[in-house]
């Protein structure tokens, strides 16, 4: 969605809709949500009700995000006061604890709270991700792994674990992650693209052979795909230099016809790259 | 017909009714809100849900993946008794539907919601029938004496007039917004406060059988033939390009 959408609101009724809105949607504007929630938080309090306690979470990350701490400040402590112990305020106080570096407390909290409640998905990415921020691959990729073994559906836990994978060179561990992607979206050209990646980089004949295939889908579903034309271009090459083969230099010739019509009239000399 | 009501049945009768159905639908929201039980979701409803979710997922778009991952994710749910879709798993389809907690629950909060309704209305009728309490200051059809003078049967009194059982039943059903305003606080992080006041029957949890769902699952996803939809691509590339 366009971000205009939501900037500019006038009055408290308009504000708070695009709060709700953000929070729905799941958008990022930290900026926009400090500005709304704070003329709300101050200017409107009473008109708010329940929904005071969702705008002084909004504004929390918000401030997080914008560094913002007399904010930060305000909002915990007013959802402490009134939440106490409760499942998301401590949730929050972890991060506010990730957030000012102090991991080892922020990961005591969250090792609490899956003890009391091993179903709380938010909690387990938060503890996942803090293993990632110390630098403990080991223990993340073992907790994202229990994770999924509850979770098996769930496409964004796939995702970052490919993507631990491939920060460590894991490829075919990273493909294997990978496919859930393409399985739950596979008219989606840049998963299709980043398969093919993977598939090239793990770097067998048999793989590149499958990559090629996987990056000629992603320019059949976007033609204008760069990236995917210079992946088929160095599959192709790659498997030129073992046995040759009459489809293959077909593609390969296909592939370069691609790559110069794609540059025509960029100042990048296209004959120079394509040996 | 204009009649005069006595300033001491406002302060005797009106006031007093609207203060009890009042204090008594806060009473009962602070009840639901104290004996709401904690309903997590089992962690067997979670894994067999998702894991059903991700083999039906995987086919419908089987053939987009090679043929070593979809035979390696088929060997994961349906291999003969080692298959993630073999696992028991305990049912809670049968045991919700028998468990007597759960449904005890549900019948604890109707149970609740009708019995102090119905005390305050046998209140009601037996020490303020008869009473006309209040004038709507609008003219009425004849269509709304059944709703404003329930109780007095009289032809000729104006609809405006509304009687005391009238009344308890419009406070009683025009509250949900004043509590709501009221008891905000409390049930910040709730669900709506209407859902509270008033519970619904049928809203409990569905029961699901593990066991029929997982074998259905199974079964589908073993009459899968693979073909994979890139077979060909090659052709179809140079023909298009």
């Amino acid at each position: 969605m366009d971000s205009d959408t939501f900037s500019n609101q006038k009055g408290w009724t308009n504000k708070l809709n695009a709060l709700n809105e953000i929070r729905n949607l799941k958008l990022h504007k930290p900026e926009l949500v400090l500005k709304y929630g704070a003329t709300l938080l101050t200017k409107h309090k009473w008109r708010l009700g329940t929904d005071y306690w969702n705008v002084c979470e909004d504004v929390f990350y918000a401030s997080l995000d914008t560094l913002s701490p007399e904010w930060t400040d305000f909002t915990i402590k007013a959802l402490r006061r009134q939440f106490g112990q409760t499942v998301r305020v401590m949730r929050m106080e972890g991060i506010l604890f990730e957030h000012s570096g102090r991991f080892n407390e922020a990961m005591k909290i969250y090792e609490e709270m899956l003890t009391t409640n091993p179903l709380d998905a938010a909690t387990w990415k938060r503890k996942i991700a803090l293993f990632r921020t110390t630098g403990k691959i080991d223990e993340a990729i073992n907790t994202l792994n229990t994770y999924l073994e509850t979770f098996q559906a769930d496409i964004e836990a796939w995702e970052e674990l490919a993507d631990i994978y491939l920060a460590n060179q894991h490829f075919s561990q990273a493909a294997y992650c990978y496919e859930e992607i393409v399985l739950s979206s596979p008219e989606n050209c840049w998963v299709i693209l980043k398969y093919a990646e993977m598939l090239y980089s793990i770097g067998t004949l048999e793989k590149v052979n499958l990559a090629r295939k996987y990056f000629m889908q992603a320019i059949i579903l976007n033609n204008q795909c760069t990236r995917a034309m210079w992946g088929l271009y160095q599959c192709c090459n790659f498997i030129k230099s073992g046995k040759p083969d009459d489809v293959n230099t077909k593609l390969l010739d296909k592939a370069k016809a691609l790559l110069q019509k794609a540059y025509q009239g960029s100042p990048i000399q296209i004959s120079n790259l394509l040996s | 017909m204009e009649l005069l009501l006595d300033s001491s049945i406002r302060d005797w009768v009106l006031i007093p009714i609207i203060v009890v159905v009042l204090l008594s639908g806060m009473l009962r929201v602070m009840l639901s809100h104290l004996m709401d039980p904690k309903k997590d979701p089992e962690k067997d409803d979670v894994v067999v849900t998702q894991a059903v979710m991700r083999s039906q997922k995987l086919r419908q778009n089987y053939s987009i993946v090679p043929e070593s991952a979809f035979k390696i994710r088929r060997s994961f749910f349906c291999k003969p008794q080692t298959g993630f879709l073999y696992k028991e798993f305990e049912n809670t389809a049968m045991a919700n539907f028998m468990d007597p907690t759960s449904q005890l629950d549900m019948i604890k909060k109707n149970a609740a919601y009708g019995i102090t309704t119905m005390l305050l209305f046998s209140w009601v009728s037996s020490f303020c029938s008869g009473f006309i309490l209040a004038r709507v200051p609008f003219p009425l059809t004849q269509k709304f004496r059944g709703m404003t003078q329930r109780g007095v049967e009289l032809d000729a009194l104006d609809v405006t007039y509304v009687s005391s059982s009238s009344l308890y039943f419009l406070a009683l059903f025009g509250m949900n917004g004043i509590l709501s305003l009221i008891m905000g606080d409390v049930l910040a992080g709730k669900d709506k406060i209407q859902n509270l006041a008033m519970p619904m029957m049928g809203a409990g949890p569905a029961g699901k059988d593990f066991g029929k769902i997982m074998t259905a699952e199974r079964e589908n996803l073993d009459l899968v033939n693979y073909k994979f939809a890139l077979d060909g691509i090659e052709e179809y590339f140079l023909k298009k390009f």
